[in-house]
């Protein structure tokens, strides 16, 4: 960025429209967030605890998530057709478009993971849902705290913390591989448990990919910042 | 080898473009030399006027009455008659060459009959001034009664420079753009209105330095004041305007006899003794004089309004 | 199934349904795509199969159009396709040529007068209707002087009155803070930005109930352009907007409906969003999307 600026810049765009429409864009993507990061934690809980209750929260509350995911888009989509922003207002339009997708995908693996819990719920932890506690419980630490931080970094514009977000990815990807280990461990020495390890499979996939989509915003909250493009590179 | 061409190609850009330049700059000497000629023409005129009159430049020839002594002559009832003239003359054709004007550009419509009125105004600036003045002494003098006086030359120079101030109050009025016209109406103004509160004020300048281009002409025209009889020896003022008992203006001076500069002159050149030469030239002088400084008070004007007001 | 204002019938449908209504104040319901609600509105100026001739040449074609009460209506479209033709009916410019004709009405509410109806005096419609044009165009006198002009047609003498209001209007165009100490000098002075919006000033001083805007930031730079635009935004509250504007991208930041018209007649009017997001017209897709020509 070049040293010289304008003489006698403005607070905000010469359009207090445009300036609201900028800024209500970024709440209403932050809020989605917040919801979204309410029901993973909500889905994690139900599956620890085996809580039919909190699982069936989840699901309920899963078509606020698909509404938001669709205006907040249309936001973006028509501050884009009627403002023509430019540089970094069109990276965040564009970037929320993007995390709108991410979002409402994490909305969808809690979801999984809800139904999952309540499917596990009313009986005793089975074997290999105990045996994996330990990962479950860790994942769900790192994937909550992953989304959490991008939320954040997209409502703070941080990109330190977005970059730290996206190391993090490896850390979840290690937890995951030695979660499946052990339940393939299990799965070998007792073939009762089949159907409830591969569901526990799925549910720590859940997990992982609840992480990869926090990476995914993360990225994008880089590109906002300062325009590059972090997508499949490895750092 | 495409380096050699190009340099040839470069040397006949060249030698075309000193010739080029050469004839912008015979250009520019010939203009110079014709317009150093006409000036020059105008100051040896103006010189030997002053030369040959130089004696007479006292306040005493401004003060006197004609005489038959050249030395005691003066132009004391010349240029009174003609300050009296020029300011009947613009009171008569600055309302009505006005008033001419706005009816052409604002009001008149665009059928045959404005047409006609338009190509008459043209001839008028064609018309002989003797023939003003055949037309003063039929029309003024005896029909309407009002004798050799000074309210006939004036009104007789007025319909002289009437063409001057119409077209010259045409012009300015022109000048005013539409988007000034636009906005007025746009307000709600009507079309007196536009033309008072707008065209009129933006036009003053051109208004006055037609006036001023006009009476700069006017002031010399000789032939229609002699046509309808101005006096070449008086000896007496036509009776002031201003009078110290009421109703203290007098209107009286209008139907009084006169005289004017160029007739002194016309009547000191004719005579045989020599020593009324000098008389002339030093009327001629003054008048050529008042002439120059009409002409720069309308060219100052201009200027200052031109500051103010620039489409 | 969207249902969407697309087209004249729809437009006429809309105004139809605006006489219909019982109320003293016609309002027109435009229904926009299943995303949004219904929004009922008043309307300001209701154009009834206006048609226009200069002379014999027929330059505006049945157009009906409902002017919504303070909101910012916009007129886009090609070079030559009669939108500033149609702006300068609403205050009878074409009056000022020879040889014109109007056809259909423009019904001004609340005293539903025609605007356009032959036994209407123009004068008295242009005191109702403010016009700011394209290039700036203030008078050769002084600021305060300009905007005072249209108080001073409508018999205002008294001095603080003219004062107070001429402090209104510059407040009202965001110029006063800038000439607040220098009212006497001329308005030729000031910068082509600034100009323009003494001018926005002048209009708004007589308090007119619709404001007509002639492509006017055309010769301006973008600095200048945007904070006209913001004006023109702000004025939304106090006045009704009519902006012809030959920048499609300022119809987009600005207007709250936009009407296209090309070769006289009116192709498609809708809210603006969904104008520039999805146009319900092939021929407006094609314009707005620079495929046209």
């Amino acid at each position: 960025m070049q040293d010289a600026s304008l003489a006698d810049p403005v607070e905000g765009h010469t359009s207090k429209a445009f300036d609201g429409a900028l800024t209500q864009l970024r709440l209403h993507a932050v809020a989605m967030g917040g919801l979204v990061i309410d029901q993973v934690s909500t889905a994690v809980r139900a599956l620890l605890d085996a809580d039919a209750n909190l699982a069936q929260t989840v699901l309920a509350r899963e078509p606020q998530v698909n509404d938001m995911e669709r205006t907040v888009d249309r936001e973006a989509f028509e501050l884009i057709a009627l403002h023509q922003p430019v540089a970094g207002d069109l990276r965040m339009a564009t970037a929320v478009s993007r995390i709108t997708v991410e979002l409402e995908r994490a909305g969808d693996e809690s979801k999984k993971i809800a139904r999952f819990a309540g499917r596990m719920a009313g009986g005793e932890p089975q074997g290999p849902v105990r045996a994996v506690a330990r990962y479950l419980q860790h994942m769900a630490e790192l994937t909550t705290g992953m989304l959490r931080d991008a939320v954040r970094a997209l409502d703070e514009s941080n990109s330190e913390l977005a970059e730290r977000v996206r190391a993090r990815d490896s850390e979840l990807d290690a937890e995951f591989a030695a979660a499946l280990r052990q339940l393939l461990t299990l799965a070998m020495q007792d073939q009762r448990y089949l159907g409830v390890t591969i569901d526990t499979v799925f549910a720590l996939k859940g997990l992982e990919r609840i992480g990869d989509h926090a990476k995914n915003i993360a990225e994008q909250v880089v590109f906002i910042a300062s325009g590059r493009d972090m997508r499949h590179k490895k750092n | 080898m495409s380096a050699n061409a190009a340099s040839v190609e470069y040397a006949a850009l060249r030698r075309g473009l000193s010739r080029r330049k050469l004839l912008d700059q015979v250009f520019v000497l010939v203009g110079l030399i014709v317009m150093i000629a006409c000036l020059a023409i105008l100051a040896i005129l103006f010189i030997d006027l002053v030369r040959d009159g130089a004696d007479r430049f006292t306040l005493d020839f401004f003060t006197n009455f004609a005489s038959r002594h050249a030395e005691r002559a003066g132009i004391l009832a010349a240029w009174v008659g003609t300050s009296l003239i020029m300011l009947v003359t613009a009171t008569c054709a600055v309302p009505v060459g006005v008033a001419a004007a706005i009816y052409l550009e604002e009001y008149a419509p665009k059928n045959w009959f404005t047409a006609i009125i338009e190509i008459n105004v043209t001839n008028l600036a064609g018309v002989p001034s003797i023939v003003y003045g055949l037309l003063a002494l039929g029309l003024f003098v005896y029909q309407f009664d009002l004798g050799q006086s000074i309210v006939a030359a004036g009104l007789t120079l007025a319909l002289l420079i009437l063409p001057i101030v119409i077209v010259a109050t045409r012009e300015s009025i022109r000048a005013v753009p539409k988007a000034i016209r636009e906005a007025a109406y746009g307000l709600g103004a009507t079309r007196w209105e536009v033309t008072k509160d707008h065209v009129l004020p933006y036009s003053t300048g051109g208004i006055l330095t037609g006036m001023i281009l006009g009476l700069s002409r006017a002031i010399g025209e000789t032939a229609p004041i002699i046509t309808i009889g101005a006096l070449s020896f008086i000896a007496f003022l036509p009776q002031s305007p201003i009078q110290s008992e009421f109703p203290f203006i007098s209107f009286h001076w209008l139907k009084d006899p006169f005289t004017a500069m160029p007739i002194q002159m016309f009547n000191w050149v004719s005579r045989p003794d020599q020593a009324f030469q000098a008389n002339a030239a030093a009327a001629g002088a003054i008048l050529l004089g008042m002439t120059l400084v009409m002409n720069a008070l309308a060219i100052w004007i201009r200027y200052r309004f031109r500051k103010k007001i620039n489409w | 199934m969207e249902s969407a204002v697309a087209n004249e019938d729809a437009a006429r449908n809309a105004h139809n349904s605006a006489q219909q209504t019982g109320a003293s104040t016609p309002r027109v319901s435009i229904a926009v795509d299943d995303t949004r609600k219904v929004r009922t509105l008043n309307v300001k100026a209701a154009v009834d199969n206006l048609s226009f001739y200069y002379g014999q040449h027929r330059a505006l074609k049945n157009l009906t159009i409902p002017i919504a009460e303070r909101q910012v209506t916009a007129l886009i479209g090609p070079s030559g396709c009669g939108k500033s033709t149609f702006l300068r009916c609403f205050n009878r410019m074409h009056d000022l040529q020879p040889d014109t004709r109007y056809e259909g009405s423009i019904t001004l509410h609340p005293d539903d007068l025609n605007l356009v109806g032959p036994g209407v005096d123009p004068i008295e419609v242009r005191m109702r209707i403010g016009m700011v044009f394209q290039k700036p165009n203030p008078f050769p006198k002084s600021i305060f002087e300009n905007v005072a002009y249209g108080l001073r047609l409508r018999g205002t003498r008294n001095r603080a009155t003219l004062a107070e209001e001429v402090e209104k209007a510059l407040r009202g165009s965001a110029l006063w803070d800038e000439v607040k100490d220098r009212l006497q000098d001329s308005a030729l002075a000031l910068s082509g930005g600034q100009m323009q919006r003494l001018c926005i000033a002048r209009a708004l001083a007589t308090t007119p109930e619709i404001l007509l805007f002639d492509e006017p930031t055309s010769a301006l730079d973008p600095i200048a352009t945007a904070k006209i635009e913001e004006l023109i935004s702000t004025l939304r509250d106090q006045v009704t907007v009519l902006i012809v504007t030959h920048n499609m991208q300022q119809a987009a930041r600005v207007s709250d409906y936009t009407a296209f018209m090309y070769l006289g007649e009116l192709i498609e009017f809708d809210e603006a969003a969904k104008i520039f997001t999805n146009p319900a017209k092939k021929a407006t897709e094609d314009y707005i999307t620079g495929r046209y020509g």
